[in-house]
C-alpha cells in the first residue's frame, strides 16, 4: 500500500493534521489550560488529558512560539488560529499530493471493447 | 517495417510552440512522418477529423492543446478531452483504434516535451503496425 | 502632411514597445505557470483559478462580516440611553477583546479584504498579460473595473466603521474631497454624512453603505459572468484551504487593534496607511484636490476604456457561420460555446427540424469550439472551413 516517499509524506501530514486538531486546537481553545467544561472534565480527567494540557503550558519555548505579540486578551484564540493554519496547510498539501495526477499533460484513451 | 505510416498532429496554435520545429512540408524537422495541422483552438478539432485521418491511412493521431485549465477560449481543451474520452458528444466512433490516438496538454514553452512524446508515439505506432501485419500474415 | 506622417511613426514606435512589453510579460506569466505546473500539476495551479480567488474571499468576507455585524453598534455615542458609553468604537473593542474568537474573526475580515484586492489585481494583470480582456470580452473588463472601484470603496467604509482616530481623519478627508467637487459636491457630502455634520446617523449610513454595496457587488458580479458559459468561480478545496490558512497565519502574526477612540473635538493628523485600500487618501494628502479628482477620474475612465485602444497583432475576429441547410438544431454547439454566442431559434418554415443555431456576432470569438461540437458540418469558421481542414488531413495521411 505504501510505495515511495510520497505516501510517507502524506501519512506524516495526516498525522500532523490529526495531532494539531485533536491536541493543540482544544488546548489553545481552553486558553492553554486543562480546564475542560464540567460535563467533559470527568472523561478527560480519566484519560489524564487535563494534566497533559496543563503540563504543555510549562514548556517555555512552546509558549513563546504560540503567544502572539501586541495582544493582551484572548491569547488562546490567536494560537488557535495559528494551529488551524498548520492543520489546514498540512491537509491541503496532503490533498494536493493525493489528488494530483502523475501525468496531467497526457491523455491516453482506453481501448473500447 | 515495410511502408512507414504517417502521424498526424492536430495542434492548437497557442499550445506547445511548434513553429520553430516545422520544415517547409509542415512536418517536424527530423521526423518527416509527423505532420502538423494547426487550429485556432484545440476545441475546434472534431472527432470526425481523427477518424478521417486514420481512415485515410495515418498511423496515429496526436491531439495537442494547452494545459488543462488554461484555454485562451476558456474551455476548448476540456471539450476535446471530454470528447476523446467519450464524456461529451460528439465522440469517437466505436471502430476507431484508441491505441492510435494520444492527447497532450502542453503550454507554449513545452516543445521539448512534445518532441519526446511524439518520438515515443512514432516508435509505438511502428511497433503496432508490425504486430498487425504479422497477425495478418499469420491468418 | 509631414506632421501626420511623423505621428504615424511615433504611433508605430509606441505600438512596437507595447507589443514587446506584452510579449515579454506573457512569457513571464507562462514561465511562472510552468513552474507551478511541474510542482503541483495544472489541477491545483492557482493561476488557472485566478478569477475564482477573489470570489472565494468574498464568501469569507460575507461570513466573517455577519458575525461582526451581529455585535456592531453604529453610533458615536448613546448618552441619552445609558450612562455607560456604548458606541461603534467600544463595540469593536468588545468584539476584539471580549468576544470569543472576536479578534480572530475581525482579523480574518480585515486581511481577507486585503487579500481580495491583491487577487483582483493579480486577476486583472493576468488577463492583461495574456491578452484576454479585449474584443468579445469587453463586458468582463469594464464590469471588472467597476467591481474593483466598488471593492475599494467598500473597504474604505470598513475603515470608517471602526471609529478610531484614523476613521475620523478619513471621514473628514472624504468630506473635504467631496466638498471640492463642483455642483454634485454638496449633495454628495450630505449623502455621505447623512446630514450636514458627523452625527450618530453618519455611522449608520456608513454601515449601510458598507453592507449594501457589498450585496450590490453580487449584481455587478452577475454582469461580470453574464456571457461566460460555466464560469469558474470556485477554486479546488485544497486551494481554498491554503487561502484561508494564509489569512489565519497573518491574523496570528499581526493581530488587528484599533487606535484611540475618535474625538470630534480634536483633529488627528497621522495614521497608518493600508496600501490596499487607503492609497488614495495618501495621494489626497500629497496633491491639490483638483489634481486628485482629475487624475483619479482619468485613471478610472482610462482603465475602463482600455480594451478599445489596444490593438495588437492577434488575428481579427471573423464570426462563425451556420450552414442553414445542414443544421439539425441539435443544440450541441449552443451548449459548448464558451461565450454564449450561439442562440437556438425556431427553424424557418418548411424545415425538417424544430430549431436552428444562429451566431450572435458581437459575442463570437471565432475559436471554433462550435465546429468541434458539430457532428454535421453545419457550422464553420469562414477563414478555416472544416472541409479544407479535412482535405488537408486526408492528403497528409496519404503522403508516402
Amino acid at each position: 500500500m505504501i510505495k515511495g516517499i510520497k505516501d510517507i509524506v502524506i501519512l506524516i501530514l495526516a498525522a500532523l493534521c490529526l495531532i494539531v486538531s485533536l491536541v493543540f486546537m482544544p488546548w489553545s481553545e481552553l486558553n492553554f489550560t486543562g480546564n475542560f467544561p464540567g460535563w467533559l472534565s470527568g472523561v478527560m480527567g480519566h484519560f489524564g488529558v487535563n494534566k497533559f494540557f496543563a503540563d504543555l503550558a510549562t514548556h517555555n519555548k512552546l509558549m513563546e512560539l504560540v503567544t502572539p505579540k501586541d495582544v493582551q486578551t484572548n491569547l488562546g484564540d490567536y494560537a488557535y488560529s495559528l494551529f488551524l493554519f498548520v492543520a489546514m496547510t498540512a491537509s491541503a498539501i496532503a490533498i494536493v499530493l493525493i489528488g494530483k495526477e502523475d501525468d496531467s499533460e497526457k491523455t491516453v484513451l482506453e481501448a473500447k471493447k | 517495417m515495410a511502408d512507414k505510416k504517417t502521424v498526424i498532429t492536430l495542434v492548437c496554435e497557442r499550445a506547445a510552440d511548434l513553429n520553430s520545429l516545422l520544415d517547409k512540408n509542415e512536418s517536424i524537422v527530423g521526423m518527416p512522418d509527423v505532420h502538423v495541422v494547426k487550429f485556432p483552438c484545440s476545441g475546434m478539432i472534431q472527432p470526425l477529423m481523427i477518424e478521417a485521418a486514420l481512415k485515410a491511412g495515418a498511423g496515429g493521431v496526436i491531439v495537442c492543446g494547452c494545459q488543462i485549465g488554461d484555454c485562451y477560449y476558456r474551455e476548448g481543451n476540456k471539450m476535446i478531452r471530454d470528447r476523446l474520452l467519450g464524456e461529451r458528444p460528439p465522440g469517437l466512433k466505436k471502430a476507431v483504434d484508441r491505441r492510435r490516438v494520444m492527447a497532450l496538454w502542453l503550454s507554449r514553452m513545452q516543445k521539448q516535451r512534445f518532441l519526446s512524446e511524439a518520438k515515443e508515439f512514432v516508435t509505438q505506432m511502428a511497433k503496432l503496425d508490425q504486430e498487425e501485419s504479422t497477425a495478418k500474415a499469420a491468418s | 502632411m509631414t506632421s501626420s506622417v511623423k505621428n504615424e511613426t511615433n504611433n508605430n514606435w509606441l505600438k512596437q514597445v507595447y507589443n514587446q512589453f506584452i510579449e515579454a510579460a506573457n512569457k513571464l506569466t507562462l514561465a511562472i505557470e510552468d513552474g507551478i505546473n511541474t510542482a503541483i500539476t495544472s489541477k491545483y495551479n492557482p493561476f488557472y483559478y485566478h478569477g475564482a480567488l477573489p470570489q472565494f474571499y468574498l464568501w469569507v468576507l460575507f461570513l466573517s462580516g455577519l458575525l461582526l455585524f451581529a455585535y456592531y453598534v453604529p453610533t458615536i455615542d448613546n448618552a441619552y440611553l445609558s450612562n455607560r458609553l456604548i458606541n461603534a468604537w467600544t463595540s469593536v473593542q468588545y468584539i476584539t477583546n471580549s468576544l470569543p474568537f472576536g479578534g480572530v474573526i475581525r482579523g480574518i475580515h480585515r486581511y481577507s479584504g486585503d487579500a481580495m484586492v491583491l487577487f483582483i489585481f493579480l486577476h486583472a494583470i493576468r488577463v492583461w498579460f495574456t491578452d484576454r480582456y479585449r474584443q468579445y470580452r469587453w463586458i468582463q473588463w469594464a464590469t471588472g473595473v467597476i467591481l474593483l472601484l466598488m471593492v475599494l470603496f467598500i473597504g474604505q467604509t470598513g475603515y470608517y466603521l471602526v471609529w478610531d482616530e484614523r476613521s475620523l481623519l478619513l471621514t473628514r478627508m472624504t468630506v473635504s474631497a467631496l466638498d471640492a467637487l463642483p455642483i454634485i459636491g454638496a449633495p454628495l457630502k450630505a449623502w455621505f454624512l447623512n446630514g450636514d455634520t458627523i452625527t450618530n446617523l453618519t455611522l449608520s449610513n456608513f454601515l449601510f453603505i458598507h453592507i449594501g454595496l457589498s450585496f450590490a457587488l453580487l449584481f455587478v458580479l452577475w454582469l461580470h459572468y453574464v456571457r461566460m458559459t460555466r464560469p469558474v468561480i470556485t477554486p479546488p478545496p485544497a486551494v481554498n484551504f491554503i487561502l484561508v490558512a494564509a489569512i489565519l497565519l497573518i491574523v496570528f502574526l499581526v493581530p488587528i487593534s484599533s487606535g484611540n477612540m475618535a474625538n470630534l473635538n480634536t483633529q488627528p493628523n497621522t495614521y497608518d496607511v493600508d496600501w490596499f485600500f487607503l492609497f488614495n487618501y495618501w495621494l489626497m494628502a500629497h496633491m491639490p484636490m483638483s489634481v486628485f479628482w482629475i487624475s483619479m477620474t482619468a485613471l478610472a475612465v482610462g482603465a475602463t476604456i482600455l480594451p478599445w485602444f489596444v490593438k495588437t497583432v492577434s488575428p481579427p475576429v471573423t464570426p462563425a457561420e451556420v450552414v442553414i441547410n445542414k443544421c439539425t438544431g441539435c443544440s450541441l454547439c449552443y451548449r459548448d460555446c464558451p461565450y454564449q454566442a450561439i442562440e437556438m431559434v425556431p427553424a424557418p418554415a418548411g424545415s425538417r427540424f424544430k430549431l436552428l443555431a444562429t451566431v450572435n456576432v458581437p459575442r463570437c470569438s471565432s475559436c471554433g469550439i462550435c465546429v468541434g461540437a458539430c457532428a454535421f458540418d453545419a457550422i464553420d469558421l469562414p477563414q478555416l472551413p472544416d472541409a479544407t481542414v479535412l482535405t488537408q488531413i486526408k492528403s497528409l495521411a496519404e503522403v508516402k
